[in-house]
């Protein structure tokens, strides 16, 4: 088998080089909205003339945000928060979508800083308030928020967000649904074409670009393909915890295995299916973002059929159920993956606890090779 | 005492109200569980769960966080989490809402606490946090039980009043976002059609109106009693008799007998206060207890009456079932839209930054309170609230479920030392004001 670090498409390339987990300082088609999480119609923004940047929530030190000492804030929100008190910030509007209760938290808290410490100079913010139980009541309520977050958007653009506008958008987004949807299947190749940490590159890339910027990077990574390096080690499906940045991926990776594919909210579902183009296309949104591929908010019996069917589609020899810490809701779901994924006749293998940006290279590496001696990835 | 070994100290209660109400517990969750094993439908609901609807329809439940403050108080806790572990669950992410599901695992009701939790037929909560749908998801599939989950939503305005208690029981309708208060609305009309349909019961709408009236009476008796004992120098009573005199009324919203405990508190606040009767006759200081009470050991409470003259005049208990609970209504609004909004914002009382850091600094001044004790970090905004009115403040690390961890001696050093240290200086002065405004 060949290492993630040995040769592969440019565009891969590109996105190490550029996507740092940070905003990009170039290629915003308007104000920069920055987004806090995975359930914010980012097509609205687009349809504002706006750019979408997802706010990284990548470990780094957060002296501003410690300050606040909030107990639940786990540390990717903490991370988010940090940006957002940054008075050197390269945005002056920010949504926060309603992916956990941090981010309540976080809006909670940031709103209150307005209030008791008006010297601080925050960006205009907007708490998007979508829910995601699997009924209409949800589906009426999230209609109300994304019509409030039209308003929000043209009042902060000063333009007028039309139906078209947001067709349009869809369809930009869409495409890039389409692109990313081919370029994670590489990696469901037997052998991948591509490795795990590569594709979380990408991710990322996507989620701080405008389409119109990643898009031909996704399209030469899919011309590259064919001559893409092989990548014949054994092959592991992540779930838990989201990763921020593709630090526990590139530790498993060097010890051999490749990471195949991963049901959290920055992997290959971080944009989730094509938005179906609806008569209303507010319609559309709504339904795309209340069932929307958020962890925590998933029931653990649906999460775990997800992840179960993702194993297998990635034809993985493993799952791996990696939990931060801070994460209060992941070890909740760990029983029924278990059992989903042991009716699917896959092995897994938990690693619970792990420390937020602070990952053991050598336990998490030594867990992994003890795979090997099971004789997971026999079939290699 | 050693860590580990701890058993507790029970309080020396004032009112005989709270071994009254003790017994009607029993009493009544004995019924409760002749009346599950005879096949009747049995509901576990979480404290933020409306167990209005339940009461309505007279299906009997009990509330898992009432159940969970029992199984700590037995000290059988740390025992209990251990059983979820070996199902694969966590036993540290929302402990005090899965000890409930963690005691349901007991398979031999004569040493469970009270002869143990019936197995439920239904699981009721709000899907807040980010696991207590997975948790109630999961306690359902153990056992077998419908799950029946709300949905919650987050305040999302631009600005919130910072003096909510002063709108929330006339002016809920502006208070709350519209949005929510519907989304709660049509939730809870789910809710009672499920039921209709599950247990083959009949809805009442007077019968509904009846329980929303008695709720609203019963909290209105608990906001008398709380403004008295604010008012009141010395303070009539302690939180070691408001706490149990207010939380087990509080599972019987909604009935006669809840209103009527109700009552039977404000009359005996009233009659001590009236005759000079205080909890600790040579009070010197004043103290906020800050966060869920330490059930297992009640005795905490009073560790510093005799030795300070400090007394614990507040907790969220009975403060909250004052500002908290009450949603007043008109005889032509819609009563389930006053249910809803009396649980659109539960919780944000106690957590939200600028509803719990605003409440606690009105309660903490409104009682002339002269240090606070905080059953864990405070948080950064309570913090702020505080030291910008000057209220002295100690935070303790302790749980308030599991006593393995209780060292009694470091608790009364500290305790001991913030008073003499922080909170003397500030009630001597709060003295002088009182004494010279007369």
């Amino acid at each position: 088998m060949r290492s993630f670090e040995h040769g592969t498409s440019a565009a891969v390339s590109l996105a190490r080089e550029r996507y740092t987990g940070e905003l990009p300082s170039e290629g915003a088609a308007g104000p920069i909205v920055a987004i806090v999480g995975a359930s914010v119609p980012v097509e609205l923004v687009l349809a504002a003339g706006m750019t979408p940047v997802r706010l990284s929530g990548r470990p780094r030190p957060a002296p501003l945000a410690d300050t606040y000492d909030l107990a639940r804030l786990d540390g990717p929100t903490t991370a988010a928060f940090e940006q957002l008190l940054d008075p050197a910030r390269p945005f002056e509007f920010a949504l926060i979508g309603g992916d956990g209760e941090a981010h309540s938290v976080l809006f909670g808290a940031l709103r209150e800083i307005r209030r008791v410490e008006p010297h601080h100079r925050l960006p205009q913010l907007s708490f998007v308030d979508l829910l995601h139980l699997p009924n209409r009541t949800t589906t009426r309520y999230d209609r109300g928020q994304v019509e409030r977050l039209v308003d929000t958007l043209e009042r902060w653009s000063g333009r007028r967000i039309t139906a078209d506008d947001v067709r349009e958008a869809v369809v930009r987004v869409n495409g890039i649904r389409t692109l990313l949807a081919k370029a994670m299947a590489l990696r469901h190749r037997r052998p991948a074409r591509l490795s795990g940490s590569d594709a979380l590159h990408l991710v990322g890339a996507a989620l701080v670009s405008p389409p119109e910027r990643i898009r031909p990077w996704l399209s030469r990574l899919m011309a590259d393909s064919p001559n893409l390096p092989e990548l014949a080690g054994p092959r592991a499906y992540l779930t838990g915890s989201t990763h921020e940045d593709p630090a526990v991926y590139e530790v498993i990776e060097r010890r051999g295995w490749v990471i195949v594919g991963e049901d959290h909210p920055r992997g290959q579902d971080a944009l989730g299916p094509a938005i179906e183009q609806t008569a209303d296309p507010l319609d559309g949104l709504v339904e795309h973002y209340q069932f929307a591929n958020l962890p925590s908010r998933r029931s653990s019996e649906d999460r775990a059929r997800h992840v179960a069917a993702g194993a297998r589609a990635a034809d993985a020899d493993i799952v791996v159920h990696f939990a931060f810490a801070h994460d209060e809701a992941t070890p909740w779901d760990r029983p029924a993956i278990h059992e989903a994924v042991a009716a699917a006749g896959l092995p897994d293998l938990s690693l619970p606890e792990q420390r937020f940006g602070d990952v053991d290279p050598d336990a998490l590496g030594a867990a992994v090779e003890s795979l090997a001696f099971a004789g997971v990835g026999a079939r290699q | 005492m050693s860590a580990g070994g701890f058993q507790g100290v029970r309080s020396q209660k004032s009112l005989d109200l709270s071994r009254d109400f003790a017994r009607h517990q029993r009493s009544w969750f004995a019924q409760v569980q002749a009346r599950a094993a005879a096949g009747e439908p049995f509901a576990v609901v979480n404290a933020d769960a409306p167990q209005e609807l339940f009461r309505v329809f007279d299906i009997p439940y009990v509330v898992t966080q009432w159940w969970s403050s029992v199984v700590a108080a037995k000290q059988r806790a740390g025992e209990y989490l251990g059983r979820l572990v070996q199902l694969g669950y966590p036993e540290d992410r929302e402990p005090y809402t899965a000890l409930g599901f963690a005691s349901s695992l007991e398979t031999d009701p004569s040493s469970a606490p009270w002869g143990g939790l019936p197995r439920p037929t239904i699981l009721h909560a709000v899907a807040s946090g980010d696991c207590m749908r997975k948790l109630f998801e999961a306690w359902a599939r153990q056992v077998g039980a419908d799950c029946l989950l709300l949905e919650r939503s987050n305040s999302w305005v631009d600005d919130i009043r910072p003096d909510w208690w002063a709108q929330a029981h006339d002016n809920w309708n502006e208070l709350i976002e519209g949005d929510r208060l519907d989304l709660m609305t049509a939730e809870l009309e789910g809710v009672v059609r499920w039921l209709e349909q599950r247990t083959g019961r009949r809805w009442s709408e007077a019968r509904f109106r009846e329980v929303m009236d008695l709720v609203n009476e019963q909290e209105e008796y608990y906001l008398r009693s709380r403004d008295l004992i604010a008012s009141a120098r010395p303070a009539p009573v302690s939180v070691a008799d408001t706490m149990p005199a207010t939380m087990i009324p509080q599972w019987h919203r909604g009935s006669e007998w809840g209103r009527d405990a109700a009552k039977a508190l404000w009359d005996a606040v009233e009659r001590r206060a009236a005759g000079g009767v205080a909890r600790c006759p040579d009070e010197q200081v004043r103290l906020m207890w800050l966060g869920r009470g330490m059930w297992f050991n009640m005795g905490f409470y009073e560790y510093f009456e005799r030795s300070h003259g400090a007394v614990f005049v507040w907790s969220i208990y009975l403060a909250l079932a004052a500002d908290g609970y009450i949603r007043r209504f008109g005889r032509d609004e819609d009563p389930m839209r006053a249910l809803a909004a009396r649980f659109v914002t539960m919780g944000d009382e106690l957590r939200s930054p600028t509803w719990a850091s605003q409440w606690h600094l009105k309660e903490a001044q409104s009682h002339g309170v002269d240090g606070i004790v905080s059953l864990g970090p405070a948080g950064y905004f309570n913090r702020l609230a505080f030291e910008r009115a000057g209220v002295p403040l100690l935070e303790l690390d302790v749980s308030h479920v599991d006593a393995s961890g209780w060292d009694d001696e470091a608790v009364r050093r500290t305790v001991a030392t913030f008073i003499e240290d922080r909170a003397a200086p500030v009630a001597a002065s709060r003295r002088d004001r009182e004494r010279a405004s007369g």
